[in-house]
Protein backbone atom coordinates (compact mmCIF):
# COMPACT_ATOMS: atom_id res chain seq x y z
CA UNK A 1 0.00 0.00 0.00
CA UNK A 2 3.09 2.02 -0.16
CA UNK A 3 1.81 3.68 -3.58
CA UNK A 4 -0.56 6.03 -3.45
CA UNK A 5 -3.72 4.47 -5.71
CA UNK A 6 -5.39 6.20 -8.41
CA UNK A 7 -9.06 7.63 -7.42
CA UNK A 8 -11.18 5.55 -9.85
CA UNK A 9 -9.27 2.31 -7.95
CA UNK A 10 -10.45 3.84 -4.45
CA UNK A 11 -14.00 4.51 -5.61
CA UNK A 12 -14.29 0.81 -6.78
CA UNK A 13 -12.48 -0.59 -4.04
CA UNK A 14 -15.56 1.57 -1.70
CA UNK A 15 -18.03 0.23 -3.77
CA UNK A 16 -16.99 -3.38 -2.93
CA UNK A 17 -16.69 -2.69 0.42
CA UNK A 18 -19.17 -0.92 1.35
CA UNK A 19 -21.60 -3.66 -0.49
CA UNK A 20 -19.84 -6.42 1.25
CA UNK A 21 -20.33 -4.58 4.68
CA UNK A 22 -23.68 -4.06 3.72
CA UNK A 23 -24.11 -7.69 2.50
CA UNK A 24 -22.84 -9.67 5.43
CA UNK A 25 -25.32 -7.84 8.08
CA UNK A 26 -27.68 -10.02 9.43
CA UNK A 27 -30.51 -7.16 9.96
CA UNK A 28 -32.55 -7.48 13.10
CA UNK A 29 -35.90 -7.54 12.71
CA UNK A 30 -38.19 -4.39 12.32
CA UNK A 31 -39.01 -3.22 15.85
CA UNK A 32 -42.45 -2.64 17.04
CA UNK A 33 -43.86 -0.44 13.99
CA UNK A 34 -45.61 2.40 15.20
CA UNK A 35 -48.90 1.21 14.18
CA UNK A 36 -48.60 -1.50 16.45
CA UNK A 37 -49.25 -1.23 20.28
CA UNK A 38 -46.04 -2.69 22.20
CA UNK A 39 -46.25 -5.87 24.07
CA UNK A 40 -43.85 -4.58 26.76
CA UNK A 41 -42.01 -1.51 27.44
CA UNK A 42 -39.20 -0.81 25.93
CA UNK A 43 -36.85 1.89 24.48
CA UNK A 44 -38.88 2.76 21.69
CA UNK A 45 -42.22 3.26 23.89
CA UNK A 46 -41.92 7.02 24.30
CA UNK A 47 -41.61 7.91 20.31
CA UNK A 48 -43.78 4.79 19.47
CA UNK A 49 -46.56 5.63 21.63
CA UNK A 50 -46.37 9.46 20.56
CA UNK A 51 -46.05 8.21 16.68
CA UNK A 52 -48.83 6.01 17.26
CA UNK A 53 -50.97 8.73 18.62
CA UNK A 54 -50.06 11.04 16.02
CA UNK A 55 -51.13 8.68 13.10
CA UNK A 56 -54.55 8.52 15.02
CA UNK A 57 -54.73 11.97 14.72
CA UNK A 58 -54.01 11.47 11.03
CA UNK A 59 -56.15 8.54 10.78
CA UNK A 60 -59.46 9.50 13.10
CA UNK A 61 -62.09 10.98 11.62
CA UNK A 62 -63.81 12.71 14.12
CA UNK A 63 -66.74 14.93 14.23
CA UNK A 64 -67.34 16.76 11.74
CA UNK A 65 -70.85 18.38 12.08
CA UNK A 66 -71.62 19.57 15.10
CA UNK A 67 -73.59 17.75 17.42
CA UNK A 68 -76.43 19.79 18.02
CA UNK A 69 -77.19 20.41 14.03
CA UNK A 70 -80.17 19.65 12.74
CA UNK A 71 -80.87 16.03 11.09
CA UNK A 72 -80.85 15.95 7.65
CA UNK A 73 -83.35 14.57 5.12
CA UNK A 74 -82.13 10.94 4.72
CA UNK A 75 -82.49 10.50 0.80
CA UNK A 76 -84.38 7.39 -0.95
CA UNK A 77 -81.81 7.29 -3.43
CA UNK A 78 -77.69 8.20 -3.49
CA UNK A 79 -77.45 11.40 -4.23
CA UNK A 80 -74.73 12.08 -7.44
CA UNK A 81 -73.87 15.68 -6.30
CA UNK A 82 -69.91 16.56 -5.63
CA UNK A 83 -68.59 16.41 -1.80
CA UNK A 84 -70.32 19.08 0.31
CA UNK A 85 -68.20 18.95 2.23
CA UNK A 86 -64.07 19.82 1.85
CA UNK A 87 -63.01 16.20 1.02
CA UNK A 88 -60.52 14.96 -1.53
CA UNK A 89 -60.58 12.65 -3.86
CA UNK A 90 -57.80 11.16 -5.75
CA UNK A 91 -55.19 14.62 -5.80
CA UNK A 92 -58.51 16.69 -6.17
CA UNK A 93 -59.83 19.09 -3.44
CA UNK A 94 -63.22 19.61 -3.25
CA UNK A 95 -64.53 22.36 -1.44
CA UNK A 96 -68.11 24.03 -1.55
CA UNK A 97 -69.28 21.38 -4.18
CA UNK A 98 -66.40 22.52 -6.45
CA UNK A 99 -62.88 21.96 -6.97
CA UNK A 100 -59.94 23.71 -6.32
CA UNK A 101 -57.41 24.18 -8.77
CA UNK A 102 -53.95 22.22 -8.30
CA UNK A 103 -53.16 18.76 -6.48
CA UNK A 104 -53.65 18.39 -3.33
CA UNK A 105 -52.37 15.32 -0.85
CA UNK A 106 -53.83 15.76 2.08
CA UNK A 107 -56.28 17.59 4.12
CA UNK A 108 -58.02 18.02 7.00
CA UNK A 109 -61.79 19.53 8.06
CA UNK A 110 -64.42 20.59 10.25
CA UNK A 111 -67.20 22.37 8.70
CA UNK A 112 -65.89 24.97 5.84
CA UNK A 113 -62.51 25.10 7.48
CA UNK A 114 -59.93 22.78 6.02
CA UNK A 115 -56.43 21.81 5.84
CA UNK A 116 -54.64 20.75 2.78
CA UNK A 117 -50.82 20.07 1.57
CA UNK A 118 -49.48 20.84 -1.79
CA UNK A 119 -45.99 19.48 -2.32
CA UNK A 120 -44.46 21.51 0.04
CA UNK A 121 -46.62 24.22 0.74
CA UNK A 122 -49.34 23.63 3.47
CA UNK A 123 -52.23 25.70 3.35
CA UNK A 124 -55.87 26.18 5.14
CA UNK A 125 -58.91 27.77 4.01
CA UNK A 126 -62.71 28.66 4.79
CA UNK A 127 -64.98 27.97 1.97
CA UNK A 128 -62.28 28.70 -1.14
CA UNK A 129 -60.38 31.24 0.18
CA UNK A 130 -56.65 29.72 0.39
CA UNK A 131 -54.16 31.06 3.11
CA UNK A 132 -50.63 29.49 3.20
CA UNK A 133 -48.73 28.60 6.45
CA UNK A 134 -45.15 29.37 5.81
CA UNK A 135 -43.98 29.61 9.17
CA UNK A 136 -45.16 25.69 10.15
CA UNK A 137 -42.55 23.74 11.39
CA UNK A 138 -40.92 21.39 9.69
CA UNK A 139 -42.50 17.98 10.20
CA UNK A 140 -45.99 19.01 12.12
CA UNK A 141 -49.10 18.98 11.02
CA UNK A 142 -51.30 21.45 11.91
CA UNK A 143 -54.95 21.14 13.83
CA UNK A 144 -58.08 22.74 13.69
CA UNK A 145 -60.85 22.37 16.30
CA UNK A 146 -64.16 20.36 16.07
CA UNK A 147 -66.27 23.82 15.02
CA UNK A 148 -63.57 24.70 12.96
CA UNK A 149 -63.14 28.26 14.30
CA UNK A 150 -59.49 27.78 15.62
CA UNK A 151 -56.37 26.57 13.96
CA UNK A 152 -53.60 25.73 16.22
CA UNK A 153 -49.70 24.87 14.87
CA UNK A 154 -46.26 24.75 15.32
CA UNK A 155 -44.21 27.75 14.22
CA UNK A 156 -41.12 27.55 12.95
CA UNK A 157 -39.75 30.15 15.26
CA UNK A 158 -40.69 28.23 18.09
CA UNK A 159 -44.43 27.69 20.02
CA UNK A 160 -47.80 27.07 19.26
CA UNK A 161 -49.81 29.82 17.41
CA UNK A 162 -53.24 30.13 17.83
CA UNK A 163 -55.86 31.37 14.92
CA UNK A 164 -59.15 32.73 14.19
CA UNK A 165 -60.34 30.75 10.77
CA UNK A 166 -62.83 33.84 10.69
CA UNK A 167 -60.51 36.63 10.84
CA UNK A 168 -57.05 35.08 10.20
CA UNK A 169 -55.45 37.09 13.24
CA UNK A 170 -53.49 35.51 16.22
CA UNK A 171 -55.53 34.56 18.83
CA UNK A 172 -52.71 33.77 21.06
CA UNK A 173 -49.21 32.48 21.00
CA UNK A 174 -48.27 29.79 23.57
CA UNK A 175 -44.16 29.91 24.29
CA UNK A 176 -44.02 26.13 24.37
CA UNK A 177 -40.56 24.10 23.76
CA UNK A 178 -41.93 21.44 21.37
CA UNK A 179 -38.55 19.20 21.29
CA UNK A 180 -37.05 17.89 18.51
CA UNK A 181 -38.31 14.76 17.12
CA UNK A 182 -35.07 12.83 18.24
CA UNK A 183 -36.11 13.77 21.77
CA UNK A 184 -37.88 11.36 23.81
CA UNK A 185 -39.04 13.67 26.00
CA UNK A 186 -40.53 15.86 22.92
CA UNK A 187 -44.50 17.03 22.85
CA UNK A 188 -46.52 17.37 19.90
CA UNK A 189 -50.07 19.44 19.29
CA UNK A 190 -52.29 17.30 19.47
CA UNK A 191 -55.95 18.94 19.51
CA UNK A 192 -57.33 22.71 19.90
CA UNK A 193 -60.66 22.79 21.67
CA UNK A 194 -63.22 25.88 20.96
CA UNK A 195 -65.08 27.80 22.06
CA UNK A 196 -63.05 27.31 25.35
CA UNK A 197 -59.31 27.64 23.58
CA UNK A 198 -57.17 25.42 24.71
CA UNK A 199 -54.40 23.90 23.12
CA UNK A 200 -53.43 19.92 23.80
CA UNK A 201 -49.81 18.67 23.72
CA UNK A 202 -48.64 14.86 24.14
CA UNK A 203 -45.86 13.83 24.65
CA UNK A 204 -43.22 12.67 27.61
CA UNK A 205 -45.60 10.65 30.32
CA UNK A 206 -49.18 12.01 29.16
CA UNK A 207 -49.89 15.97 27.81
CA UNK A 208 -50.32 19.25 28.62
CA UNK A 209 -53.17 21.59 27.80
CA UNK A 210 -52.72 25.76 27.55
CA UNK A 211 -55.73 27.76 27.94
CA UNK A 212 -56.00 30.49 26.05
CA UNK A 213 -57.97 32.67 28.44
CA UNK A 214 -55.89 31.79 31.39
CA UNK A 215 -52.73 31.56 29.85
CA UNK A 216 -52.60 28.44 32.47
CA UNK A 217 -50.37 25.75 31.46
CA UNK A 218 -50.78 22.32 33.48
CA UNK A 219 -50.17 19.14 32.71
CA UNK A 220 -53.08 16.71 32.29
CA UNK A 221 -54.07 14.41 35.72
CA UNK A 222 -54.31 11.43 33.13
CA UNK A 223 -51.38 9.46 31.29
CA UNK A 224 -53.51 9.11 28.96
CA UNK A 225 -52.67 10.50 25.23
CA UNK A 226 -55.28 13.23 24.34
CA UNK A 227 -55.61 12.00 20.31
CA UNK A 228 -57.96 15.20 18.92
CA UNK A 229 -61.00 16.80 19.97
CA UNK A 230 -64.59 16.39 18.92
CA UNK A 231 -68.01 18.48 19.99
CA UNK A 232 -68.48 15.35 21.99
CA UNK A 233 -65.15 15.60 23.63
CA UNK A 234 -61.63 15.00 23.55
CA UNK A 235 -60.74 11.72 22.60
CA UNK A 236 -58.15 10.03 24.60
CA UNK A 237 -55.89 6.64 23.88
CA UNK A 238 -55.13 4.20 26.17
CA UNK A 239 -51.97 2.66 25.51
CA UNK A 240 -53.80 2.18 21.74
CA UNK A 241 -55.72 -0.44 23.93
CA UNK A 242 -59.09 1.60 24.37
CA UNK A 243 -59.71 4.65 23.41
CA UNK A 244 -62.23 7.29 25.48
CA UNK A 245 -64.35 10.01 25.12
CA UNK A 246 -63.60 12.90 27.95
CA UNK A 247 -63.85 16.59 29.28
CA UNK A 248 -60.88 18.96 30.09
CA UNK A 249 -60.63 21.78 32.44
CA UNK A 250 -58.11 24.96 32.56
CA UNK A 251 -56.53 22.87 35.35
CA UNK A 252 -55.95 19.93 32.97
CA UNK A 253 -58.36 17.85 35.05
CA UNK A 254 -59.59 14.61 32.53
CA UNK A 255 -62.62 13.49 33.07
CA UNK A 256 -63.52 10.57 30.99
CA UNK A 257 -66.96 9.41 29.92
CA UNK A 258 -67.55 7.33 27.16
CA UNK A 259 -65.67 4.17 25.63
CA UNK A 260 -65.37 4.82 22.50
CA UNK A 261 -64.42 1.92 19.39
CA UNK A 262 -60.41 1.15 18.74
CA UNK A 263 -59.92 4.49 16.83
CA UNK A 264 -57.42 3.60 14.36
CA UNK A 265 -59.76 3.18 11.55
CA UNK A 266 -62.64 5.05 13.47
CA UNK A 267 -64.99 7.73 12.79
CA UNK A 268 -67.74 8.88 14.80
CA UNK A 269 -70.46 10.84 13.01
CA UNK A 270 -72.34 14.03 14.19
CA UNK A 271 -74.85 11.04 15.41
CA UNK A 272 -72.37 9.31 17.23
CA UNK A 273 -72.35 6.38 14.13
CA UNK A 274 -68.81 4.90 14.39
CA UNK A 275 -66.95 3.94 11.36
CA UNK A 276 -64.37 1.06 10.53
CA UNK A 277 -63.07 -0.19 7.79
CA UNK A 278 -63.12 -3.92 7.09
CA UNK A 279 -62.22 -6.88 4.50
CA UNK A 280 -59.18 -4.84 3.52
CA UNK A 281 -57.73 -5.42 0.14
CA UNK A 282 -54.61 -4.37 -1.72
CA UNK A 283 -55.05 -1.72 -4.52
CA UNK A 284 -52.43 0.83 -6.21
CA UNK A 285 -50.12 0.84 -8.35
CA UNK A 286 -46.92 -1.73 -7.41
CA UNK A 287 -44.97 0.57 -5.37
CA UNK A 288 -47.44 2.20 -3.68
CA UNK A 289 -49.22 -0.89 -2.98
CA UNK A 290 -51.75 -0.48 -0.30
CA UNK A 291 -54.56 -2.28 1.93
CA UNK A 292 -57.81 -0.73 1.36
CA UNK A 293 -61.02 -1.35 3.30
CA UNK A 294 -63.95 -2.73 0.70
CA UNK A 295 -66.64 -2.63 4.22
CA UNK A 296 -67.44 -0.15 6.72
CA UNK A 297 -68.68 -1.65 9.66
CA UNK A 298 -70.85 1.48 11.51
CA UNK A 299 -71.68 0.86 15.08
CA UNK A 300 -74.00 3.31 17.11
CA UNK A 301 -72.10 4.20 20.10
CA UNK A 302 -73.72 3.26 23.41
CA UNK A 303 -76.20 0.74 21.50
CA UNK A 304 -75.65 -2.64 19.64
CA UNK A 305 -76.86 -0.80 16.86
CA UNK A 306 -74.90 -1.99 13.28
CA UNK A 307 -75.03 -1.64 9.63
CA UNK A 308 -72.38 -2.94 7.85
CA UNK A 309 -71.91 -0.82 4.28
CA UNK A 310 -70.04 -2.86 1.35
CA UNK A 311 -68.87 -0.48 -1.76
CA UNK A 312 -69.62 -1.36 -4.35
CA UNK A 313 -67.72 -4.11 -6.60
CA UNK A 314 -64.05 -3.18 -7.44
CA UNK A 315 -63.85 -0.72 -4.83
CA UNK A 316 -61.90 0.12 -1.99
CA UNK A 317 -61.72 3.13 0.33
CA UNK A 318 -58.61 5.20 0.70
CA UNK A 319 -60.34 7.43 2.78
CA UNK A 320 -63.60 8.56 3.94
CA UNK A 321 -65.45 11.21 5.56
CA UNK A 322 -69.20 11.68 7.32
CA UNK A 323 -70.87 14.54 4.69
CA UNK A 324 -74.10 15.16 6.71
CA UNK A 325 -75.71 12.63 9.44
CA UNK A 326 -76.29 9.31 7.56
CA UNK A 327 -74.24 9.91 4.39
CA UNK A 328 -70.96 9.05 4.36
CA UNK A 329 -68.40 10.13 1.01
CA UNK A 330 -65.28 7.79 -0.13
CA UNK A 331 -62.13 8.42 -1.88
CA UNK A 332 -62.48 5.37 -4.07
CA UNK A 333 -59.71 3.61 -5.58
CA UNK A 334 -59.89 0.33 -7.97
CA UNK A 335 -59.07 -2.67 -6.65
CA UNK A 336 -56.87 -5.19 -8.93
CA UNK A 337 -55.25 -2.61 -10.85
CA UNK A 338 -51.25 -2.79 -10.87
CA UNK A 339 -50.92 0.61 -12.53
CA UNK A 340 -54.25 2.48 -10.85
CA UNK A 341 -53.42 6.19 -11.45
CA UNK A 342 -54.74 8.85 -9.14
CA UNK A 343 -56.72 10.16 -11.59
CA UNK A 344 -58.30 6.75 -11.79
CA UNK A 345 -60.22 7.17 -8.29
CA UNK A 346 -63.65 8.57 -8.09
CA UNK A 347 -65.98 9.18 -5.53
CA UNK A 348 -68.20 6.76 -3.46
CA UNK A 349 -70.94 7.74 -1.35
CA UNK A 350 -72.84 5.58 1.12
CA UNK A 351 -76.01 6.19 2.98
CA UNK A 352 -76.81 4.41 5.88
CA UNK A 353 -80.55 4.14 6.12
CA UNK A 354 -80.27 2.59 2.68
CA UNK A 355 -77.76 0.42 3.54
CA UNK A 356 -75.74 1.06 0.21
CA UNK A 357 -72.71 2.64 -1.89
CA UNK A 358 -72.08 4.16 -4.93
CA UNK A 359 -69.72 5.40 -7.43
CA UNK A 360 -70.96 8.67 -8.20
CA UNK A 361 -68.28 10.50 -9.46
CA UNK A 362 -66.45 10.45 -13.05
CA UNK B 1 -61.16 17.46 13.20
CA UNK B 2 -62.04 15.82 10.36
CA UNK B 3 -58.95 14.11 8.69
CA UNK B 4 -59.87 13.21 5.11
CA UNK B 5 -56.36 11.58 3.74
CA UNK B 6 -54.80 8.46 4.76
CA UNK B 7 -58.10 7.37 6.81
CA UNK B 8 -59.20 3.80 6.22
CA UNK B 9 -55.60 2.86 4.69
CA UNK B 10 -52.47 5.13 6.71
CA UNK B 11 -51.39 2.85 9.17
CA UNK B 12 -51.46 -0.28 6.90
CA UNK B 13 -50.08 1.55 3.93
CA UNK B 14 -46.88 2.76 6.45
CA UNK B 15 -46.72 -0.68 8.23
CA UNK B 16 -46.08 -2.22 4.67
CA UNK B 17 -43.99 0.22 3.79
CA UNK B 18 -41.87 -0.04 6.74
CA UNK B 19 -41.43 -3.83 6.30
CA UNK B 20 -40.23 -3.36 3.08
CA UNK B 21 -37.86 -0.32 3.33
CA UNK B 22 -36.46 -1.88 6.67
CA UNK B 23 -33.33 -3.96 5.77
CA UNK B 24 -32.18 -1.73 3.13
CA UNK B 25 -32.65 1.34 5.69
CA UNK B 26 -30.88 -0.71 8.65
CA UNK B 27 -28.19 -1.59 6.16
CA UNK B 28 -27.53 2.45 5.34
CA UNK B 29 -27.64 2.96 9.02
CA UNK B 30 -24.94 0.41 9.58
CA UNK B 31 -23.25 2.28 7.42
CA UNK B 32 -23.49 5.73 8.22
CA UNK B 33 -22.91 4.86 12.41
CA UNK B 34 -20.60 1.44 12.26
CA UNK B 35 -22.89 0.29 14.83
CA UNK B 36 -25.72 -2.23 15.16
CA UNK B 37 -26.86 -1.05 17.99
CA UNK B 38 -26.63 2.52 16.62
CA UNK B 39 -28.02 1.67 12.90
CA UNK B 40 -31.36 0.26 14.58
CA UNK B 41 -31.66 3.21 16.64
CA UNK B 42 -30.89 5.76 13.35
CA UNK B 43 -33.03 3.22 11.13
CA UNK B 44 -36.30 3.29 13.73
CA UNK B 45 -35.92 7.00 14.16
CA UNK B 46 -36.02 7.75 10.92
CA UNK B 47 -38.85 5.33 10.28
CA UNK B 48 -40.91 6.83 13.38
CA UNK B 49 -40.43 10.50 11.71
CA UNK B 50 -41.94 8.48 7.98
CA UNK B 51 -44.96 7.53 10.26
CA UNK B 52 -45.37 10.93 11.64
CA UNK B 53 -45.22 12.10 8.40
CA UNK B 54 -46.55 9.52 6.18
CA UNK B 55 -49.19 11.89 4.57
CA UNK B 56 -46.52 13.89 3.24
CA UNK B 57 -43.66 10.60 2.33
CA UNK B 58 -46.90 9.04 0.46
CA UNK B 59 -47.73 11.73 -1.19
CA UNK B 60 -44.14 12.57 -2.49
CA UNK B 61 -42.65 11.85 -5.62
CA UNK B 62 -40.13 9.77 -4.30
CA UNK B 63 -41.01 8.43 -0.80
CA UNK B 64 -37.54 6.27 -0.95
CA UNK B 65 -36.01 9.75 -1.44
CA UNK B 66 -37.71 11.58 1.10
CA UNK B 67 -36.98 8.48 3.73
CA UNK B 68 -33.44 8.03 2.54
CA UNK B 69 -33.25 12.02 3.19
CA UNK B 70 -34.79 11.85 7.15
CA UNK B 71 -32.39 8.91 7.71
CA UNK B 72 -29.44 10.87 6.71
CA UNK B 73 -30.20 13.83 7.94
CA UNK B 74 -31.26 11.97 11.41
CA UNK B 75 -27.63 10.89 11.20
CA UNK B 76 -25.98 13.88 10.94
CA UNK B 77 -28.31 16.40 13.46
CA UNK B 78 -27.28 13.68 15.87
CA UNK B 79 -24.34 15.48 17.46
CA UNK B 80 -23.38 12.66 20.08
CA UNK B 81 -23.30 8.81 19.54
CA UNK B 82 -26.81 7.77 18.99
CA UNK B 83 -26.61 4.88 21.68
CA UNK B 84 -25.60 7.90 24.32
CA UNK B 85 -28.67 9.93 23.51
CA UNK B 86 -30.79 6.89 23.83
CA UNK B 87 -30.01 4.90 26.54
CA UNK B 88 -32.40 4.06 29.02
CA UNK B 89 -32.18 1.50 31.71
CA UNK B 90 -34.13 -1.77 30.77
CA UNK B 91 -34.85 -5.57 32.00
CA UNK B 92 -34.62 -6.63 28.55
CA UNK B 93 -31.55 -8.35 26.94
CA UNK B 94 -29.70 -6.64 23.91
CA UNK B 95 -32.13 -8.63 21.21
CA UNK B 96 -29.39 -7.43 18.31
CA UNK B 97 -27.39 -10.28 16.99
CA UNK B 98 -24.28 -10.04 15.35
CA UNK B 99 -23.81 -12.46 12.62
CA UNK B 100 -20.82 -14.71 13.94
CA UNK B 101 -17.57 -13.76 11.78
CA UNK B 102 -18.99 -10.35 10.34
CA UNK B 103 -16.86 -8.42 12.60
CA UNK B 104 -13.88 -10.81 11.52
CA UNK B 105 -14.44 -10.03 7.82
CA UNK B 106 -15.16 -6.46 8.43
CA UNK B 107 -11.10 -6.60 9.53
CA UNK B 108 -10.00 -7.93 6.64
CA UNK B 109 -11.56 -5.07 4.34
CA UNK B 110 -8.87 -2.15 3.60
CA UNK B 111 -11.03 0.60 3.42
CA UNK B 112 -14.08 0.40 5.52
CA UNK B 113 -12.33 1.39 9.04
CA UNK B 114 -11.24 4.42 7.22
CA UNK B 115 -14.88 4.95 6.17
CA UNK B 116 -15.93 4.83 9.53
CA UNK B 117 -13.27 7.50 10.70
CA UNK B 118 -14.43 9.95 8.02
CA UNK B 119 -16.42 13.35 9.39
CA UNK B 120 -20.08 12.42 9.21
CA UNK B 121 -21.19 14.76 6.33
CA UNK B 122 -17.88 13.09 4.03
CA UNK B 123 -18.76 9.53 5.02
CA UNK B 124 -22.79 10.24 4.22
CA UNK B 125 -21.75 11.59 1.07
CA UNK B 126 -19.74 8.32 1.00
CA UNK B 127 -22.30 5.97 1.67
CA UNK B 128 -24.76 7.62 -0.91
CA UNK B 129 -22.31 7.52 -3.51
CA UNK B 130 -20.83 4.52 -3.68
CA UNK B 131 -23.38 2.32 -1.73
CA UNK B 132 -26.57 3.85 -2.91
CA UNK B 133 -25.19 4.98 -6.08
CA UNK B 134 -26.32 8.16 -6.33
CA UNK B 135 -25.89 11.31 -8.55
CA UNK B 136 -24.47 14.46 -7.21
CA UNK B 137 -27.52 15.92 -7.20
CA UNK B 138 -29.33 13.27 -5.78
CA UNK B 139 -26.83 13.32 -2.87
CA UNK B 140 -27.32 17.38 -3.07
CA UNK B 141 -31.17 17.03 -2.69
CA UNK B 142 -30.61 14.10 0.31
CA UNK B 143 -28.53 16.51 2.20
CA UNK B 144 -29.56 20.05 1.07
CA UNK B 145 -26.69 21.37 -0.07
CA UNK B 146 -25.37 22.68 -3.23
CA UNK B 147 -23.59 19.96 -5.67
CA UNK B 148 -20.35 22.20 -5.12
CA UNK B 149 -20.52 21.13 -1.61
CA UNK B 150 -21.13 17.41 -2.20
CA UNK B 151 -17.75 17.51 -4.97
CA UNK B 152 -16.26 18.82 -2.01
CA UNK B 153 -16.94 16.08 0.41
CA UNK B 154 -16.33 13.82 -1.88
CA UNK B 155 -12.96 14.91 -2.93
CA UNK B 156 -11.91 15.24 0.41
CA UNK B 157 -13.00 11.49 1.77
CA UNK B 158 -11.36 10.05 -1.73
CA UNK B 159 -7.93 11.82 -0.80
CA UNK B 160 -8.04 10.53 3.24
CA UNK B 161 -9.14 6.92 2.09
CA UNK B 162 -6.25 6.89 -0.45
CA UNK B 163 -4.18 8.87 1.89
CA UNK B 164 -4.79 6.61 4.83
CA UNK B 165 -4.26 3.31 2.55
CA UNK B 166 -0.72 4.44 1.77
CA UNK B 167 0.11 4.81 5.17
CA UNK B 168 -1.42 1.34 6.16
CA UNK B 169 0.74 -1.77 6.82
CA UNK B 170 1.07 -3.48 3.88
CA UNK B 171 0.24 -6.83 5.78
CA UNK B 172 -2.51 -5.65 7.79
CA UNK B 173 -4.89 -6.59 5.36
CA UNK B 174 -4.64 -10.04 4.65
CA UNK B 175 -3.72 -11.95 8.06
Amino acid sequence: MGEMMQIEEIENMLRGELDEVAGSLRVPAQPASPGEAPQRPHRWVVPVAVAAAVVLVLGGITLALNHSSHRTPQPTTIPKSLPQVPFVVGRTLYVDGKSMPGKWALAASAHDTWVAVRPHDWTWGVGRTVHRLPDLAHDTMPVVSSDGAVLAYARKAGGVRVLSTSTGRTLGTWHVKLGNQESSNAFMLSAVTSPQVRVLLIGGSGGKVWSLDGGSVHRLSTNRMPLWSTPAGVVFSDNGLKYHLGTIDDAGHVHLTTLVPRADLAALSADDWSLRGASMKLAGPRKDRDRVATVLNLLKLGTSHQVQLKLPSGWGASSSNWEAPGRIIIDGVPLGHAKVKVSQHRLIRCVVSLKRCAVVGG
Amino acid sequence: MTIMQSTTSTTSAYEEYAAAAWPNLYRVAYLLSGAHADAEDLAQQALVKVFRNWGRVSASDSPDAYVRRILTNTYLSSRRPLRLQREVITDRLPDTVVEPGTAAREQRLLLWPHVQALPPRQRAVVVLRYYEDLSEQQIADTLGCSTGTVKSNAHKALNTLRASLSESPADGKEA
